[in-house]
């Protein structure tokens, strides 16, 4: 469904990727992990517009999407839960949803039963409706961003860190909800740093070391690759 | 005749060839203005002394929109208030210009304390219309209060008399030219001391130059008060000269062709005003049959300037000629810039947090957060993003006050003190998204780091006499050694933003160590650095740590922090989850979850 | 005095106009459009060609002239906003740009059309009308009347519509808005135009008041600016409150210094609002992360 094919980013006058190329199947949840610095957000704003790639193509169900506009990618099918979250904290979480479901915001009763279920999945969304996003709790917030963002039904969902800073009932419950997510037809690629919970989730996954991809593989293969480990505690000390 | 050669040797040795050519044509530029009576029109002479007291004026205008990047657009108020004093006096009371000159500026200098006092917590389009309002006020005071300006019907001003003589055209030309020069060499001493860079700071990161120890209120109050100085003498001169002045000379558009020689000349430069001001004075006398389209193409040079030229021309000349700045290095470099430190503390305890907490919004950011830092160790603290771990450096330097707690720094609690005075106490650091002075030089980078160490006042720099020097010198020297430690020296007369993100690391290091604090913190120092770069930063603050210096250091790069730490306080969603030493940390299992989640401690 | 607070209803009316027109520009892009004064002016300028030369209804006139003044407010946009990009709130060369651009219209309108002022023709009768025994213009009444609905419009589009949400999304993060297919550029072109549009209204609204001449806007351009601030920047609700409260303040203030002085006032209340409470009546104060 997505294919990256030798992509290189730069960040102003710094190379942050290098040579990147990966893919990814309908239906399929991917991950890719890294430590802080690797380009893990990069590649993420590249695929959704955000970034141009200077070299290399990124083509979405036959079309190349590596040069048209963020806003026309998301029309394409593809919507990102960001860094950060990034709620629109001046907006209530009702209008946070509603501007998720801005391309088909002219079907008021599709745009209502997309809420409802919105709600459905994330019921304390549903009890703080009318509260402004910027005064919910971390992991609210992600809860909020990962339903806006599939406010249109999107068939490609990108999320970028979505555990940071989340207290562990959250990030539990928003790995919960990739999987859920993904068995409902949304094929998913995420970016992490919690690196087990995230492979727990996944079925492939790729390992991502200063703009290159060092490793690929199944996610069981990946999970019990000992290379993973030392790279995020450091070779262990006597 | 031997220190003057020796001093024209130094002189020559330590300045490159741009520098020396610019000299060569500072000189000719010189020469010229003194020979031009005897060679121009009467009519050209005229305007040249107008240009020379609009230069007065404009060279104020840049020290606090150029150099401090508070845009005034009031100048031509207080260039109105500097003509109308002077106005006033030489015609109700009676007193001679001599005296006139003197309280013009003092009286403009007030009123740039009137204009600058509010505009100190707002910036960008507030800062704007506040100048913009203050002109406006001006010139209507001007036209109402006819008692006291003579109304729209202005005023007519007696001759400047010297030694019993009236002064003529030449005469005056002569004493505006004696004055400019003045001026522009008063301002080049203040720009090149450490108050310049202080305003420079200012402008490029209001937040970094406070970190550094620049107390923001009185650096910005001054450059205005310099401005209001230099544009009220350039008023007072302007009274004098046409002879007669009225409200409607100083107008709002005044105010926009001042700042408009500003922007073309080049922002920043002593240069600057003197090309932006003759060009925009001279050449339009060339151009007459344009003077129906002259605030037309003003218009349009404004809009072009900032969009293409933001630097100016003399901007220009400096990206086409890098050399024109050019520090050259001392013969002999020493190798140990900082002196060592031993501390009577309870505890040996340097910084305590007690119970700290932050909340934004809704948000719990730290959550009842306790740490004790003791001195001479490196005490690191890791955690997840979004950890808080900015956010208690944050609260730490003052940028952000906690909710709940203390910070106690040498005993004394650091509660409300501001950026500046929490660097003054001791307290350096780095920031975690690199936040050098673009438009500095590495090596003033590093000068504005010493920021506080410097006692000389203001009269010192501006006569450049023994105490101001002897500072200026010790910085630089020691600036140049704090480049070579970190490993920077070669690059220390490019522009901070030329550097690579791990460079620009490196001289933030080298910037806080110049204030030669108690205690060092270090947001991310690694972040970005390849394995060579992070040794030698290992090595780096391995010598910070072995003069008694106290590091304390945020990082995600686990080996590195295992490496250099003698403590280890890890934080996990805003509070602490465990604290000790390397080995303890790396195979605390509540650690290895919080790094890679549960799913590792149910595969272990 | 009743007169008197009719007549400062009647130019804080003008103010909040402007100030409305200030605002959703602000709403969007987190910027202050310096031009605007010109965009009102040429607004009037436009309605002597249209109305007073050319012989069109006064309705019809104002219509042609909304459109005109909203294209050259996107051409405005085009040429000193968007060369700056993503970066408005880093850098004031917008500020420069767009002070630029309001020379060059004042300039120009004094070449094509000289410095005189010229009358110009009020909605209604000329002559005074009694209501509730007050002596009032029927054109004070339609300029509060305006004004009052082009409030509610803005209120009601930037606090009720999608539209109104995603324009502000747009000031807040531009990013995040592109995340949700909103094209941040049509946003600030939207509010573009309707600023230009109200800008030609109120250009047709104050030109019987201070007859139309490039010169009328040099100082209510400011005020504009200042009714906006007063009221808080982000809020049609305090641009409307704003621009009626410093008319008002401004005509009171008339009975105890000379008229003169007017303009002095009510930049003087704008300082003291900035410096006392700079985000204004109905905007709220942010702590800003590092």
């Amino acid at each position: 469904m997505l294919e990256i094919n030798n992509i290189r980013v730069s960040y102003g006058k710094v190379e942050v990727i290098k040579d990147v190329s990966f893919h990814i199947e309908k239906g399929e949840v991917v991950v890719i992990i890294g430590a802080n610095g690797a380009g893990k957000t990069t590649i993420m704003r590249t695929i959704t517009g955000l970034m141009k790639p200077s070299i290399g193509s990124i083509v979405f169900k036959g079309q190349d999407i590596s040069k048209i506009s963020a806003e026309r990618i998301v029309a394409a099918g593809i919507t990102m839960c960001p860094e950060g979250r990034q709620v629109f904290p001046q907006h209530t979480v009702s209008q946070n949803l509603k501007l998720g479901a801005y391309l088909i915001r002219h079907n008021r009763k599709l745009v209502q039963e997309r809420m409802e279920k919105m709600y459905e999945l994330f019921p304390i969304l549903k009890e703080r409706q009318q509260q402004l996003a910027g005064t919910l709790s971390g992991g609210e917030q992600q809860m909020l961003a990962i339903a806006r963002a599939m406010m249109v039904d999107p068939e490609l969902l990108l999320l970028d860190e979505p555990s940071a800073g989340l207290a562990p009932i959250y990030v539990k419950n928003t790995f919960d909800m990739i999987k859920k997510l993904s068995e409902r037809g949304t094929t998913i690629l995420l970016v992490e740093q919690m690196a087990k919970m995230a492979l727990g989730v996944a079925d492939r996954a790729y390992v991502l070391e200063t703009g290159r991809i060092v490793i690929s593989g199944s996610a069981q293969e990946i999970m019990h690759d000992p290379r993973v480990e030392e790279s995020y505690l450091g070779q262990k000390k006597s | 005749m031997l220190p003057m050669k020796r001093k024209y040797d130094s002189v020559l040795n330590s300045s490159s060839k741009e520098q020396k050519v610019l000299w060569v044509i500072a000189i000719l530029a010189v020469l010229s203005f003194l020979a031009a009576p005897a060679v121009v029109s009467s009519y050209f002479l005229r305007l040249m002394s107008l240009t020379l007291i609009y230069l007065i004026l404009t060279t104020g205008l840049n020290i606090i929109a150029g150099y401090t990047g508070q845009v005034s657009l009031g100048q031509a108020g207080l260039y109105g208030i500097g003509a109308y004093t002077g106005a006033i006096l030489a015609v109700k009371l009676g007193v001679p210009f001599w005296l006139c000159l003197p309280a013009a500026m003092v009286v403009a200098g007030l009123f740039g304390l009137v204009l600058g006092a509010p505009t100190l917590k707002v910036s960008g389009h507030y800062l704007a219309l506040i100048t913009i309002g203050f002109g406006v006020i001006v010139e209507k005071v001007l036209i109402e209060w006819q008692s006291l300006t003579g109304g729209a019907m202005g005023l007519s001003l007696p001759g400047i008399t010297l030694f019993g003589q009236n002064l003529s055209e030449m005469g005056f030309y002569y004493l505006l030219l004696v004055l400019c020069l003045l001026t522009l060499l008063v301002t080049n001493n203040i720009v090149r001391s450490y108050f310049g860079r202080a305003f420079i700071a200012i402008r490029d990161n209001e937040i970094a130059a406070s970190c550094m120890g620049v107390n923001l209120t009185s650096y910005k109050l001054l450059a205005f008060v310099l401005s209001a100085i230099l544009a009220g003498a350039a008023g007072c001169l302007y009274a004098f000269y046409s002879v007669f002045i009225s409200p409607d000379t100083f107008i709002f558009n005044l105010s926009i062709f001042f700042l408009l020689t500003i922007i073309v000349g080049g922002a920043g430069t002593i240069a600057g005003p003197i090309i932006g001001t003759m060009l925009l004075t001279i050449v339009p006398e060339y151009l007459h049959f344009l003077d129906d389209y002259r605030l037309i193409i003003y218009g349009a040079l404004l809009i072009l300037s900032v969009i293409g030229l933001p630097q100016g021309i003399t901007g220009a000349f400096r990206n086409k000629f890098p050399g024109i700045v050019y520090f050259a290095p001392p013969a002999d470099i020493p190798d140990d810039p900082l002196t060592d430190k031993s501390y009577e503390l309870e505890n040996n305890i340097l910084l305590e947090l007690e119970n700290v907490s932050k909340d934004f919004g809704g948000l719990r950011a730290i959550d009842e957060f306790s740490m004790a830092v003791k001195s001479g160790t490196v005490h690191s603290l890791i955690g997840p993003n979004g950890a808080g771990k900015t956010t208690l450096i944050n609260i730490i330097t003052g940028v952000y006050q906690p909710s709940v707690g203390k910070v106690c720094f040498k005993g004394k609690d650091l509660l409300r003190l501001k950026p500046d005075r929490i660097a003054l106490a001791g307290i350096g650091r780095t920031f975690q998204n690199v936040q050098v002075f673009d438009n500095l030089t590495v090596l003033e980078n590093v000068m504005v780091g010493a920021h506080g160490k410097f006692r000389s006042n203001i009269w010192h720099n501006i006569f450049r006499i023994g105490k101001a020097r002897q500072e200026e010198e010790k910085a630089h020297l020691q600036a140049w050694s704090l480049l070579k430690m970190v490993g920077l020296e070669d690059r220390a007369s490019e522009p901070a933003n030329s550097l690579s993100s791990g460079q620009q690391r490196l001289l933030e290091i080298a910037r806080a160590l110049a204030m030669e604090p108690d205690l060092l913190l270090l947001d991310e120092p690694a972040a970005g650095l390849n394995e060579i770069e992070i040794e030698r930063l290992g090595e780096i603050i391995g010598r910070i740590k072995d003069k008694g210096i106290t590091v304390f250091l945020i990082e995600h790069h686990i080996d590195f922090v295992m490496d250099i730490s003698d403590v280890i306080t890890v934080l996990n969603f805003g509070r602490k989850l465990t604290e000790g030493c390397p080995s303890e940390v790396q195979s605390n299992p509540e650690v290895i979850k919080a790094y890679l989640g549960t799913e590792a401690v149910e595969a272990c | 005095m009743l007169e008197l607070i009719i007549a400062g209803l009647t130019m804080g009316s003008i103010y909040a106009l402007l100030a409305l027109a200030i605002n959703i520009i602000y709403s969007t892009t987190g910027i202050i459009n310096f031009a605007h004064g010109e965009l009102v002016m040429l607004g009037g300028m436009f309605g002597i060609v249209l109305v007073v030369n050319s012989g069109l209804p006064i309705i019809a006139g104002m219509f042609i002239a909304c459109g005109m003044v909203a294209m050259i407010a996107i051409t405005l946009y085009y040429s000193t906003i968007r060369p700056f990009g993503d970066n408005l709130t880093s850098s004031l060369g917008w500020l420069m740009a767009t002070l630029g651009a309001g020379i060059i219209f004042r300039n120009v309108a004094m070449l094509i059309w000289g410095t005189q002022p010229r009358p110009f023709p009020p909605l209604g009768s000329e002559e005074l009308i009694n209501v509730l025994g007050v002596r009032i213009l029927p054109h004070e009444i339609w300029t509060l009347v305006i004004t009052f609905l082009i409030a509610i419009f803005f209120t009601v589009v930037l606090d009720k519509t999608m539209l109104g949400s995603a324009i502000k999304a747009t000031a807040s993060n531009r990013n995040a808005t592109r995340l949700m297919g909103i094209s941040v550029e049509r946003m600030v072109l939207a509010c573009f135009t309707m600023s230009g549009a109200v800008a030609a209204v109120a250009g047709f609204l104050i030109s019987p008041i201070v007859f139309a001449g490039p010169e009328m806007t040099a100082t209510i351009g400011l005020k504009g600016f200042g009714a906006a601030i007063i009221g808080g920047l982000g809020s049609s609700r305090g641009a409307f409150a704003g621009g009626i409260m410093l008319g008002v303040l401004e005509a009171l203030s008339m009975t105890m210094v000379t008229p003169g002085y007017k303009d002095a006032i009510a930049f003087l209340i704008m300082i003291l609002a900035i410096t006392i409470k700079p985000e204004g009546i109905f905007g709220v104060a942010y702590e800003k992360k590092v």
